[in-house]
Parts: structure tokens; sequence; C-alpha cells
């Protein structure tokens, strides 16, 4: 039965009601009119502006900025829907994964060949620690938080200095503007407390002193068990410190012209626990247990739109700073026997 | 007119197999003129489910097209083979989920196609139950 066209359409679960092939050829054509555009754009500026004028002026070239990328966007997009014409899913899959199975790509593959879809674990295991095999890296949220507050900082401060730059001169030459004076305070006392709360976040940042983990062995395998060597330095009194084993889903959607992301915890595993301790420099925290991965336990997954993640997590209470959280990722292959642990 | 019907049989697809297991099977096209399906392709394939986008990653393909030079009509009966990888393994989490599949999609006039598919399980990781201390 022939379909009727509609001017809507809506998805249904994984299904959409509207015709594949109409969209594709939709993205075409609006492609390659950008292309026209682009195109005769380029040709209108060098025939009528640039040639004519671009011994007298060098700077006249830059005119082609403008139709450029028209021309960029137009062209790719044309060539992409002419590639995904009558191209299956699975076949573009197929293809991508040949071209990145090719010799000169293959290392810095995001996943080993061995083992599609888990990510590599030669970037957690290129630090060798000092008691165990590996010291494993932090990811730490903290430090973009500190750059952020810096560079806002900056700005908004150098902003408000440059417009009381000008008041103050104003005022030197008699000719005072009142209007300026009032609106520049409050913007002069929110740049004094984004100063006051930037001391603030590096004293926090830095204060608590680093944290740092080592592992026996590296990936892990569900079922297996690792010896871990916990340290935290500074100049603190820890009321507790806790070392957990998690597991996180993420995963990234489309929503209108935004893209959202959802984590959702799996696994919160408990390793270690520590209650009252007194860190001193001379004397860093340093404390010996062992990890043990569920067996069962599914490996990491990477993929454009979904993760799974493993990490160990250290969160601390110290008396007079905030509560502290560092995370650790860590990799977690498949066992040899697909998930069940023998 | 209704469109082709495919029918897909995964040697074993009851029980849960295993990295490194052959997965074979066969696959037949009925209902529909030899003339009329241009090409026919076989994927043994991932994909996600769940609150994100869906990934999709092929372990094997295979396009067959009347210019392979087989004997065989691309509406007949079939084989197909494939060592099954290391990972990801089947999983039924929270909000993703990893699903494996033997997919079959026909190419016929006019820019139709039909699909078909095939789930079976790779492994024995149990379904995601969160475990969080109180």
């Amino acid at each position: 039965m022939a379909r009727w066209f509609r001017f809507y359409g809506k998805k249904r679960g994984h299904r959409r009601t509207g015709s594949e092939q109409a969209a594709r050829a939709g993205e075409a054509l609006w492609s390659g009119t950008l292309l026209l555009v682009g195109v005769v754009g380029v040709v209108t500026l060098l025939v009528w502006w640039i040639l004519p004028q671009w011994q007298a002026d060098r700077w006249v070239w830059l005119l082609l900025l403008v139709p450029l990328p028209f021309v960029s966007i137009g062209g790719g997009g044309l060539i992409r829907s002419l590639l995904h014409w009558q191209t299956s899913t699975e076949r573009r899959a197929a293809l991508v994964k040949r071209a990145s199975e090719l010799g000169p790509f293959e290392e810095s593959a995001a996943t080993p060949k061995d083992f599609p879809a888990v990510p590599r674990a030669s970037n957690l295991t290129n630090s060798p620690g000092t008691r165990l095999s590996y010291r494993l890296p932090i990811t730490s949220r903290s430090s973009w938080k500190l750059f952020g507050s810096v560079t806002f900082c900056l700005v908004w401060n150098g902003l408000v200095g440059l417009f009381l730059v000008f008041a103050a001169s104003w005022h030197l030459s008699g000719n005072p503007d009142w209007w300026l004076d009032v609106v520049l305070v409050p913007f002069l006392l929110f740049g004094l407390w984004a100063i006051y709360a930037l001391v603030r976040q590096v004293m926090d940042t830095t204060g608590v002193g680093p944290t740092w983990v080592e592992i026996s062995d590296h990936p892990l395998t569900p079922g297996r068990s690792y010896e871990l060597l916990v340290c935290q330095s500074g100049r603190l009194s820890v009321r507790r410190l806790d070392v957990k084993l998690v597991c996180l889903e993420r995963a990234s959607y489309h929503q209108g012209t935004d893209v959202r992301t959802e984590i959702r915890t799996v696994c919160e595993q408990p390793v270690l626990r520590c209650e009252d301790l007194e860190i001193n420099p001379a004397h860093p925290f340093e404390q010996s247990c062992q990890l043990e991965i569920p067996s069962g336990a599914m490996h990491s997954f990477h993929s454009e739109f979904n993760e799974i993640n493993w990490s160990l997590l250290i969160e601390g209470d110290a008396e007079g700073w905030p509560p502290f959280t560092r995370s650790f990722p860590v990799i977690v292959y498949p066992t040899p026997s697909g998930g069940r642990h023998r | 007119m209704s469109g082709p019907l495919i029918s897909i049989v995964v040697q074993g697809a009851h029980r849960v197999m295993q990295p490194g297991d052959l997965l074979s099977g066969q696959l037949q096209i009925d209902s529909v003129g030899p003339d009329e399906v241009q090409s026919v392709e076989v994927s043994v394939l991932w994909y996600t489910e769940g609150k994100g986008d869906e990934d999709l990653g092929v372990s094997h393909f295979r396009r067959y097209t009347p210019e392979d030079g087989s004997e065989i009509p691309l509406c007949e009966l079939r084989d197909f083979s494939t060592t099954l990888p290391n990972s990801p393994l089947s999983y039924d989490g929270l909000i993703l989920k990893i699903r494996w599949c033997v997919r079959v999609r026909v190419f016929l006039p006019r820019g139709r196609q039909a699909v078909a598919e095939q789930a079976f399980q790779l492994g024995n990781v149990p379904g995601a139950v969160v475990t969080i201390p109180t």
C-alpha cells in the first residue's frame, strides 16, 4: 500500500514514520545548495573584486573567507550524502572497522584489536609505581574547575578594571560620569568576591596534598584480587578516608540540538576505610589492601555514545578542609571465559 | 505486495555463546523473485539500547551481489560462519544494554530494503543490579 507523504515525522521507538529516502534526498539537496552558493560566491568575488584589485590591496584575498565555509560545508555534506546513499549502517561500520585496522593507525586506535570496544589500558600503565607495578593516573575535575575560575576572574576583573580606569580619568579631568560610577559598584563588588572565592578554591585544591594509588597489575579481570597501595600526603587531620571501587554507566543522547549525558552508578564496593589519621609531610599516610573485582562483573566499554567506566574513588573528610574526592580510572577486561569466573 | 520473507537460523542460538566460539548458520529469502534482489548483506554485530543514542559495531560483514560470480542465487539457502570476538559481551544494565545479533538486509528495487535479525547472547555477564552500600 502506497504511503502518503507526511509533512512531519514522528519517532516511535526505533522507527520513524517519515521516508528515509526523502530525508537523504533533502539532505543532499541542502548540501548541494550550500555548495552552489559558495562556488557562485567564490567566482563572483574573484571576477568582480579580487582579481581587479589584488595588486593594489593584498588583503583583498581575505574576502574569500566569506564563501569558502559554504563550499566546505556544502561539499562535505554532499560527499557524505553520496557515500551514505543506499549504504547500510552495517556496511559503514564495517568500512570504519577495516580502516581502523590498517597498520599505521592500529597502535593509536582507542580500543585494542583483541578486545573491541574496550578502552586501551596502555594509557594507565605508562607510569611505574615505587612499590607496586603501576601508579594509576588521577582524573581531576577540580583542576578544570580551578582553570575555569581563574579565567573567569581574569576576564571579569580585567573588564571592570578597564572601566575603572575610564571612570578615574573622567573624574581627574573634571567631567565625572556618576552613572558609570553607580553601575560599576556592584560589578566591582562581584569581582572582589570572585577573587576571594578563587583564593579559597586554590587553598582547598592545593592544601589537602596529593593522593596517589599504586596497583600490582593492570588491566583488571573479574574474579581476581590485586594488591593496592593508597598514599595521602599533606598536613591533615583526617576524620575519615574511604576507598571504593565504582562502576558507572554513561549514556549520551541528542535532545533537539542539545547533547545530554546521563550517568548511573551500577556498583560501589568498599575497599578500604581509615579513620582518625594524622598526616604530616614527614609521615605521609600509606596503606596496603586487597582489591577484588567482582566475578561476573561487566568489563569496561567505550563507544561513541555509551560507556561503562570503572574507577577507584577516594573520599576524604579532613578537619578544617572541605571534603575531597579523587578518582583513579581503571580498565576491566573480560575474562577469557566470557564473564563466567572459573 | 508484502515484502520478502527472510529466514535466519543460527546454530545453537538457544545457548549462550562464548568469545572464540564459531557462530554459524543459514539464511534464506522467500516470497521474492530472484531478479528482485539486488544485494544481500549479512552482518554479525552488536548494538546498544537504552538511554543513550545507538552505537553499533560489526564483527562480521559480507555483501552478496549478482556480480560476485556465485552460482547460488541471492535468495537461495546460504551458509555463514564467523568466530566471535572477545568483546563486547552482552549486557543488561540500568541505562545501557548491549545486544548481539545476526542481521540480514535485503536490497530491493526502487530503494526498498527488508531487514531481519536473530539475536543471541555472548558471554555470561549477569544483569546489572545496583550494589551501593547504604
